[in-house]
């Protein structure tokens, strides 16, 4: 633990924790170790763990305008990806040892082209995910994570056992677990614990050695576990998108009278939901999990399930109405979000779409938005 | 064409084709009446086939399966299932400005807008939801590369609740030397995907695969590839020998009806015109001044683009991403060799081969095409809604420009909607670029 | 009863005071870059046309882009929420609602209460807006109050194809140039300006009645091509339909002081 933190509070130790660049980094980097950036959750952070590399979700926080993003990327792809690429452009994600990537998306896989050309790294590697699920493709998806292991312990002179991974796997399953209770709490009529304070915590999470998270996990949710939640009643929200990794999105909405209580989000339900089998061989395990685990829009097979996750979502967590949220010009969302709404119209419940750019600015549109979206769930 | 074909062609759109069936009815006689004076040629029979299939199976009861442009059916031809490329829907409504009502009513629907959804599958929901579509019996597309036509593909499954079944294209080639895992891995993982898909055929159409004909629509696909290949060496020679995109009439060929005995007398008869003028020293365009690379798809709604290129530049242009069809012909004397010529085929085939892997896959093509057909410019259209396109763009013209030297043009447009970007407009951009860059 | 709303829009500010229920008196002013002088402005506007001081109004609402800068306000709620009962409130039969304001346009679906059901709304490009209008008026050098008298005049509708008004704009220079009549090119304008409204009704689904609201809605052209293109003819608000975003917040006023 960092000594000069000692003291501080869980929430604040989260907060400090958000950016990449924080102080858990800078420690791991002065003690020599590695750190890689990965872009999505597709990719098996054990295997890194396993020899002591960090994974570290890129994001891009800093970004303020992409004007060699637009360049390379285009101008009409999504805002994460230029961002991604100007920062490696402008030298700010250099504190990375390299970046891992996966084809979870156009938008993405070419963004690793681009970086590799233009900003590369001292490591790059690319996996490939199959694009729905079954006992071939899980197979093949084996096949991959064993192709990135080899390339790992070549490139880092390590061996990643069987042993080593089973421990990891065993830690990570831990902060699933621990998300999970965190989950149970927010259920309640009076939930202890905020929208914007959970992916806080989330997106500090993929930002700091895992071990360390879980300690700060399990604190928080000793200090909240017996905790009186705020009896003020406000709408409960469901935030359905991609990738949010902006705790300051969710704070508008709550400002406004919301209380998102549950999502399905890339940082939030979707990243914890499905464990590691722990009883079967490591890498048939990883591919298991990783594959078949609660999809992203971007596998073409899992719709009526993912439609199913949603709507279970609501019933369980007592959800008010939906707000949907995705980066402007994804087409996976896009789609997504269009197929979505019908299984909301259905059941009668109200839904916001949003669409957003990745870096928060001009804010006044999204709040006329949600605050008239609120104001109809208050009415009903 | 002479006046008996004509007629005969003519009555076999007559009758009912069926409700869903209507405006392919009505773009099968525009068709025709449009190509009256053009001569019969095997291209044209094809063409025509193409249209006449769909009601063809109707009557016959046979399954129609509705797959992507960027997969060859020749397995749904070996297992005696009608084939219908859902592109053609949108391609062929293209020029005719007939696709932009579809477009809106998708944005209407609020089905994406333009540069979040490539307009070659949207068309699809706005036209299905007005009842325009034709309805097929099932649906087949491919999970990867590219997401658009995925999620199209995916919500057009949901709407109209047909059986669907999904094939995983790998990122990686089989031939990447970077690492031993691969060369007969990947063969493997798609021969796997491949016998699934017929088990699944072979459920839904309640018939078992014949080996003879399978082999036998393997073997007529080998004879097209060789003849394609014949003609793409042709196209090398200077001046090419054929005019603009003569290639993409393969293309079409092979993703339409690639194993049928219409798709070997296509492209025999594409190959015979080439290898004829080559002898006689005929130019596909007289006085040949520039040779362009087109390494995107062709502008669809803007039929005329190319001839006016070919008449005010004397521009030949050589090929476009579509037609540089390269795919070997196989060995397909077992059917497990016959499984493997269908996985190599559709790894290697147009626009999968080059746009599913990391972007050195589009590069080294791009650099091929430029040297082996003596290449003056490059010229770019990418469509914004195209995002793994889109993004190779600039890196590619920047290793076309460092290791040849020679110009690259790169503008924006919708190849299927004509308000953009306009035909001035493009054409327009062009002008500058051949005028004071080129020449 | 008195009570009070006040709108503070991007363009303009407007407040409506209500005695128990019925409109004492309203007022419009132009903005300021500040929102709390463009309320001050309108409050004490309305207040002294009849009479009234701060103290005498019992409950204000606010709303608007400017809703929470609002210094005499006691609550604020969002426009589109106001623009449904000031609406409702005159036509009870009223089901959708076509807002066209200075910098943005929306489409509000209400049910019998006036109260909101879905909403759609285009605040990222000037199409479709009255900025856009304002822009054309001055390429064509005529008064903006013009320009929906002459659009009725045309006889032979010019096209404009352009989706981005600055592109739109050269496209009209371009049109002038042609020597194209004025009448028929502001016609494009304002069939142009209807089409970018349509695509936001198809978003929320038109339902009779129909009204429009804001500044545009007294603009004759865009009625005319709006009601054109759905078909359908609009309610017509017996008061000025700038004031019914106001108004709907003054309404909220009431309600709230009620309860």
């Amino acid at each position: 633990m960092l000594i000069h933190i000692k003291n501080m509070s869980v929430s604040d130790k989260f907060k400090l924790a958000l950016s990449p660049e924080n102080p858990w980094i800078t420690k791991w980097k002065s003690e020599g170790k590695k750190l890689l950036g990965y872009f999505c959750s597709y990719i098996p952070e054990e295997l890194m763990h396993a020899v002591d590399i960090l994974p570290v979700r890129v994001r891009a926080r800093k970004c303020t305008d992409t004007p060699m993003g637009d360049a390379y990327l285009s101008s009409t792809t999504c805002s994460f990806t230029r961002c991604c690429l100007e920062m490696a452009n402008r030298k700010q994600l250099d504190f990375l040892d390299g970046i891992v990537s996966c084809n979870c998306c156009d938008q993405i896989r070419r963004l690793y082209d681009n970086i590799r050309y233009k900003t590369p790294f001292p490591y790059h590697y690319i996996m490939g995910v199959p694009g729905y699920v079954s006992d071939t493709t899980i197979g093949w998806f084996k096949h991959e994570i064993t192709r990135f292991k080899s390339n790992i312990e070549k490139n880092y002179n390590v061996n990643i056992t069987d042993e080593k991974l089973k421990k990891s796997i065993s830690i990570y399953n831990k902060s699933r677990q621990l998300l999970k209770d965190l989950y149970e709490l927010r259920k309640q009529k009076s939930p202890p614990i905020n929208g914007t304070d959970v992916l806080n915590i989330i997106s500090a999470g993929v930002s700091i050695p895992r071990e360390e998270f879980n300690v700060l996990l399990t604190d928080q949710l000793n200090e909240i576990k017996n905790k009186e939640g705020k009896s003020d009643r406000k709408s409960r929200i469901m935030i359905v998108g991609s990738m949010l990794d902006e705790p300051e999105y969710l704070q508008i909405i709550e400002d406004l009278g919301g209380l998102v209580v549950t999502d399905s989000l890339c940082l939030g339900s979707r990243y914890f939901w499905d464990k590691v089998d722990e009883t079967l061989s490591p890498l048939d395990a990883l591919a298991n999990r990783y594959l078949s685990k609660i999809s992203c829009p971007r596998m073409t097979d899992g719709y009526l399930k993912r439609a199913e996750f949603m709507m279970n979502m609501i019933k369980e967590f007592n959800v008010d109405g939906v707000i949907f949220q995705r980066l402007k010009f994804c087409a996976i969302w896009s789609a997504e979000t269009f197929m979505l709404r019908n299984n909301l119209k259905e059941e009668s419940i109200p839904f916001l779409e949003l669409e957003r750019e990745y870096v928060l600015s001009g804010t006044g549109a999204m709040k006329t938005r949600v605050q008239t979206f609120m104001e109809i769930l208050e009415a009903r | 064409m002479d006046i008996e074909v004509f007629n005969k062609y003519k009555k076999l759109g007559r009758g009912n084709w069926g409700k869903d069936l209507a405006m392919w009815k009505m773009m099968y006689m525009g068709f025709l009446n449009e190509r009256k004076d053009e001569e019969f040629t095997p291209i044209l029979e094809l063409l025509f086939n193409i249209f006449l299939d769909l009601p063809k199976a109707r009557k016959e009861e046979t399954p129609v399966i509705m797959h992507p442009f960027n997969y060859g059916p020749e397995l749904f031809h070996g297992m005696n299932l009608a084939p219908l490329m859902q592109e053609l829907f949108s391609v062929g409504l293209a020029p005719l400005h007939l696709n932009e009502p579809y477009i809106d009513f998708s944005n209407k629907i609020g089905y994406g807008d333009n540069p979040t959804l490539c307009n070659a599958q949207r068309p699809l929901i706005g036209s299905f939801m007005q009842g325009a579509s034709p309805i097929p019996d099932l649906l087949f597309f491919l999970s990867t590369p590219c997401n658009s036509l995925a999620m199209t593909y995916q919500v057009f499954e949901h709407l109209a609740k047909i059986p669907t079944f999904n094939v995983d294209i790998p990122y990686w080639a089989y031939e990447d030397q970077d690492n031993e895992f691969y060369d007969e891995k990947i063969v493997e993982y798609m021969v796997t995907q491949i016998k699934e898909l017929i088990i699944w055929l072979e459920q839904q159409t309640k018939q078992k695969l014949d080996f003879e004909n399978l082999q036998m629509t393997m073997k007529n696909v080998n004879q097209s590839r060789e003849y394609i290949l014949e003609f793409n060496e042709l196209l090398k020679n200077v001046p090419c020998p054929m005019p603009s995109l003569a290639g993409f009439g393969n293309f079409l060929t092979m993703v339409t009806r690639g194993g049928t005995e219409d798709a070997v007398n296509a492209t025999k008869y594409l190959r015979d015109e080439a290898l004829e003028n080559t002898k006689n020293g005929i130019a596909g365009v007289p006085d040949e001044k520039i040779r362009i690379a087109w390494p995107y798809t062709h502008v669809f709604f803007d039929g005329d683009l190319l001839t006016w290129l070919e008449e005010t530049f004397q521009a030949v242009t050589i090929m476009d991403i579509l037609g540089y069809y390269q795919v070997l012909p196989h060995d397909t004397s077992t059917i497990e060799k016959c499984y493997e010529s269908l996985a190599l085929g559709s790894l290697d085939f147009s626009m999968v081969g080059t746009c599913r892997g990391p972007i050195e896959y589009y590069i080294e093509f791009l650099l091929n095409y430029v040297k082996d057909y003596k290449i003056d410019c490059v010229i770019m259209p990418m469509q914004f809604a195209c995002k793994h396109a889109y993004s190779m763009a600039r890196v590619s013209s920047e290793a076309v420009r460092e290791e040849t030297g020679i110009p690259v043009l790169i503008f924006g447009c919708d190849p299927y909607d004509s308000r953009e970007v306009t035909s001035e407009a493009i054409r327009g951009r062009i002008s500058d670029f051949l005028t004071q860059v080129v020449l | 009863m008195i009570v009070a709303g006040c709108d503070v829009g991007s363009l303009t500010g407007k407040a409506v005071i209500l005695n128990d229920g019925e409109i004492l008196s309203y007022s419009i002013v132009p903005t300021t870059p500040k929102p709390e002088i463009t309320a001050q402005n309108a409050m004490n506007d309305v207040l002294q046309k009849v009479n009234l001081s701060l103290d005498d109004v019992e409950f204000i609402v606010g709303t608007g882009y400017g809703r929470v800068k609002i210094p005499f306000a006691h609550d604020q709620i969002s426009e589109l929420t106001c623009h449904g009962l000031g609406a409702h409130s005159f036509i009870p039969s009223v089901r959708t609602i076509i807002d066209v304001g200075g910098q943005d346009c929306k489409v509000i679906k209400v049910d019998k209460n006036g109260k909101i059901l879905d909403f759609a709304m285009n605040d990222k490009c000037a199409a479709g807006t009255g900025r856009f209008l304002e822009v054309m008026a001055r390429t064509l050098e005529l008064k903006l109050e013009e320009l929906g008298p002459i659009s009725l005049e045309s006889k032979d509708q010019a096209k404009i194809t352009a989706q981005c008004s600055v592109f739109a704009e050269t496209e009209v220079v371009s049109l002038m140039a042609d020597g194209i009549e004025v009448s028929d090119i502001v016609a494009g304008i304002h069939d142009a300006v209807a089409s970018r409204i349509m695509s936001l009704v198809y978003r929320v689904g038109l339902e009779e009645d129909l009204t429009i609201t804001g500044g545009v809605a007294k603009n004759i052209g865009v009625v005319t091509y709006l009601e054109k293109r759905l078909g359908i003819n609009s309610k017509k608000l017996p008061v000025d339909p700038q004031i019914i975003g106001a108004l709907g917040a003054a309404i909220t006023a009431k309600e709230k002081l009620k309860s």
